[in-house]
């Protein structure tokens, strides 16, 4: 698998959103998806710990409402 | 990094079957995110959906995914309601509440000693030890006054979960030696609840406890999901607890196998007898013999649980009798197997002919062979068996046992833990007939004496579980449960349980019948809604024994006439001419109902067996 962090971030979003891919863009925000509500927030914190082996913190795992700083906060965790 | 598992799966899921993909759940909460997904698009796959209802004095949404994929796995479409969290009692006591308009067949009760009483947790130590066990009387009081008021309400299952381990000790190291430890009163407190759940029907306790310890605290909880989400478990307890409530919810909807079918070589020894020979074979104190010997263990665990234990093995039969005489590290004994196919020829025909000497459906048997193409060959040639999967080493043997959930049950009867006596009883009777003349002589020689009574508390639970798993001499399948059957009781229904004794022992409770009086215009009939006998005693005539019984009662409450009816299933064309046989007329216009005028004598006295009225 040779696909970078935001493509595979935006995968993951799709997939705990049951989101289309393409619904997903590599700036989407939470305030424009309308099904990225808290509950699904909580989902997605658990899916990308999971997914990336990492281990968000939970001041942090509150303002990752973008895919820009999922990105970020995954890179200096060390996920790639 | 490469990407584990299943995220490329996601892109080929479409055209495969569900069932497929659930193989390929790796526990990580996003391969459950994923897999919940194709659960809902596959739901068609998994027939009509149970509708459940959450009550918790926690939030639960987001057990969501893993309830969903945790069913599917045992073949369960759920249908989840969620109550607010934390208002477990005004949504029970409300009738007009969101729980009654979701039709609950299914109620999951989950409340915490964390939340109801903080005090039981980190104040702990400020609580002198009576105060403390008035605390838990007072919460396990509040569960059961809960469970009871859902009862009055809803016919729904329940599933009540006890306390699982606290996340922390107040007295930390010293908690062992405290007067009362915090350990103590959590272990009180199941103690307390799993007795008085009992008392309300169809209430059942999830042991979250034991899942708790299985996966150990520390990742059971979650700190950051209780703060953020009040979800106090983490993902891959969620997962455990999804599964263990998808096992039970199992358990209460489908029949569970009666008889597990065992391979010799490599499975309850090591090696083949007829390489290595009856001292080459791996038994006894050290490994490998040990895992074998452990694996045998097991078994007998089942078996004194009421599995029904049986061989199937490609090996000389001449050399398997001395193994089991002369091998000293055998702990089952020949004996324990009621059937037995020992021969060279297709273990798919061994199955069948297990299943025919019983008189027990394919569905019934569950297979357990080391060899992973006996497994395929069965699978392929029997889908109605359920074929466990073995793993490679014997180490693992018991757990894969234990985890298919083939036999599992929510309450052992007494009839369960003497099943293989009453199987071997079986034995000596085929003996009889074989030497008998004729069936009516063979049924005479029997010399049976037929119980039969109205079904009460004592009876209640083997009477459900027959209702549940009878699936051959039932005339129209209806899966009552406790609270159901109690409700047609309330109503006026006769509900009568049989059992049969002959000159061999006790078969135990062997049949129920149901009849409920007809609506106003025809009041003076009752119409049988349920007839069912255990496959143990069919073919004996114990069902006009039964039958004469109901007509006896009916007539006694007034009614001129009973009604039978026969729904066909797959399986029960056993019970298909029980009707006609009886003297009952088919009534014209009315496929499957049958009628019978009840005259001033008893249908078809009988001298093949006496009968006592009980109650």
């Amino acid at each position: 698998m040779t696909d970078g962090l935001p493509l595979r971030v935006q995968r993951t979003l799709a997939h705990v959103l049951d989101l289309p891919p393409g619904e997903i863009r590599p700036e989407t925000e939470q305030k424009s998806v309308a099904k990225w509500d808290s509950l699904h927030h909580i989902h997605l914190i658990v899916a990308l710990e999971s997914e990336f082996e990492v281990s968000i913190d939970p001041d942090e795992s509150l303002q990752l409402t973008s895919v820009p700083a999922i990105v970020a906060c995954l890179g200096r965790l060390g996920a790639r | 990094m490469e990407l584990r598992g299943g995220m490329t799966a996601l892109d080929s899921i479409a055209p495969r079957p569900l069932a497929q993909l659930l193989a390929e759940l790796d526990g990580a909460p996003a391969s459950y995110l994923r897999l919940a997904r194709a659960v809902e698009e596959r739901a068609h796959e998994l027939g009509p959906a149970r509708r459940v209802a959450w009550l918790a004095s926690f939030t639960t949404e987001l057990f969501s995914p893993y309830l969903a994929v945790e069913a599917a796995r045992r073949g369960l479409l759920l249908e989840p309601y969620f109550a607010p969290f934390g208002q477990v009692e005004q949504v029970i006591l409300d009738d007009a509440s969101g729980l009654y308009a979701a039709r609950p067949e299914l109620a999951i009760l989950a409340i915490r000693i964390e939340d109801t009483t903080p005090a039981l947790a980190d104040g702990f130590l400020g609580l002198p030890a009576a105060e403390v066990r008035r605390l838990v009387e007072d919460h396990v009081a509040r569960i059961d006054g809960a469970v009871r008021a859902l009862r009055q309400r809803s016919a729904a299952r329940i599933l009540v979960w006890n306390q699982p381990p606290l996340r922390r000790l107040a007295a930390g190291l010293a908690d062992p030696g405290l007067e009362l430890a915090q350990s103590e009163m959590v272990a009180m407190c199941n103690q307390a609840l799993a007795r008085r759940i009992a008392a309300t029907s169809d209430a059942y306790v999830l042991d979250a406890h034991r899942v708790a310890t299985e996966l150990g605290t520390a990742t059971f909880y979650d700190q950051k999901l209780a703060h953020l989400a009040r979800m106090p478990f983490g993902a891959r307890a969620q997962a455990a607890l999804a599964g263990a409530i998808a096992r039970s919810a199992a358990a209460m909807w489908r029949a569970p196998c009666k008889c597990l079918v065992l391979d010799l070589d490599n499975t309850l020894w090591g090696g083949v007898l007829g390489e290595d020979g009856i001292s080459g074979i791996a038994l006894g104190q050290d490994y490998p013999g040990s895992a074998f010997t452990a694996f045998q263990r097991v078994v007998l665990g089942y078996r004194d649980r009421g599995v029904v234990l049986a061989l199937a093995s490609k090996n000389n039969e001449a050399d398997v009798v001395e193994v089991f005489a002369q091998h000293a590290g055998l702990l089952l004994r020949l004996d324990d197997f009621v059937a037995r196919q020992i021969h060279w020829a297709d273990k798919a025909g061994s199955l069948r002919a297990i299943a025919a000497e019983l008189n027990l459906g394919l569905d019934a048997l569950a297979f357990f062979d080391d060899s992973p193409v006996e497994r395929a060959w069965v699978r392929q040639q029997l889908p109605e068996v359920t074929v466990i999967e073995v793993p490679a080493s014997p180490l693992g043997y018991g757990d894969a046992l234990d985890a298919s959930g083939a036999f599992d049950l929510l309450a052992i009867t007494r009839e369960d833990r003497e099943r293989t006596q009453l199987y071997h009883n079986d034995r000596a009777r085929q003996r009889l007939a074989d030497a008998a003349g004729s069936v009516d002589d063979f049924l005479r020689a029997l010399g049976m004496r037929i119980s039969i009574g109205a079904v009460a508390a004592d009876t209640l639970p083997r009477v459900v579980q027959l209702l549940a798993k009878t699936n051959q001499f039932n005339t129209t399948t209806r899966r009552h449960g406790q609270a159901e059957l109690e409700q047609l009781i309330a109503g006026g229904a006769l509900a009568l349980w049989m059992r049969v004794e002959d000159r061999f022992g006790d078969n135990g409770l062997v049949g129920v019948a149901i009849a409920v009086p007809e609506p106003a215009p025809a009041a003076l009939a009752f119409r049988i809604d349920s007839f069912l006998m255990s496959c143990r005693v069919l073919g004996r005539r114990a069902e006009h024994a039964l039958l004469g019984s109901i007509a006896r009662r009916a007539r006694a409450a007034g009614a001129t006439a009973l009604v039978g009816e026969f729904v066909p299933s797959k399986k029960n064309a056993p019970a298909a001419g029980l009707y006609r046989d009886a003297g009952f007329a088919a009534i014209p216009g009315e496929p499957g109902r049958w009628r019978l005028a009840l005259g001033d004598a008893d249908p078809r006295p009988s001298d093949l067996f006496s009968v006592l009225e009980v109650s």
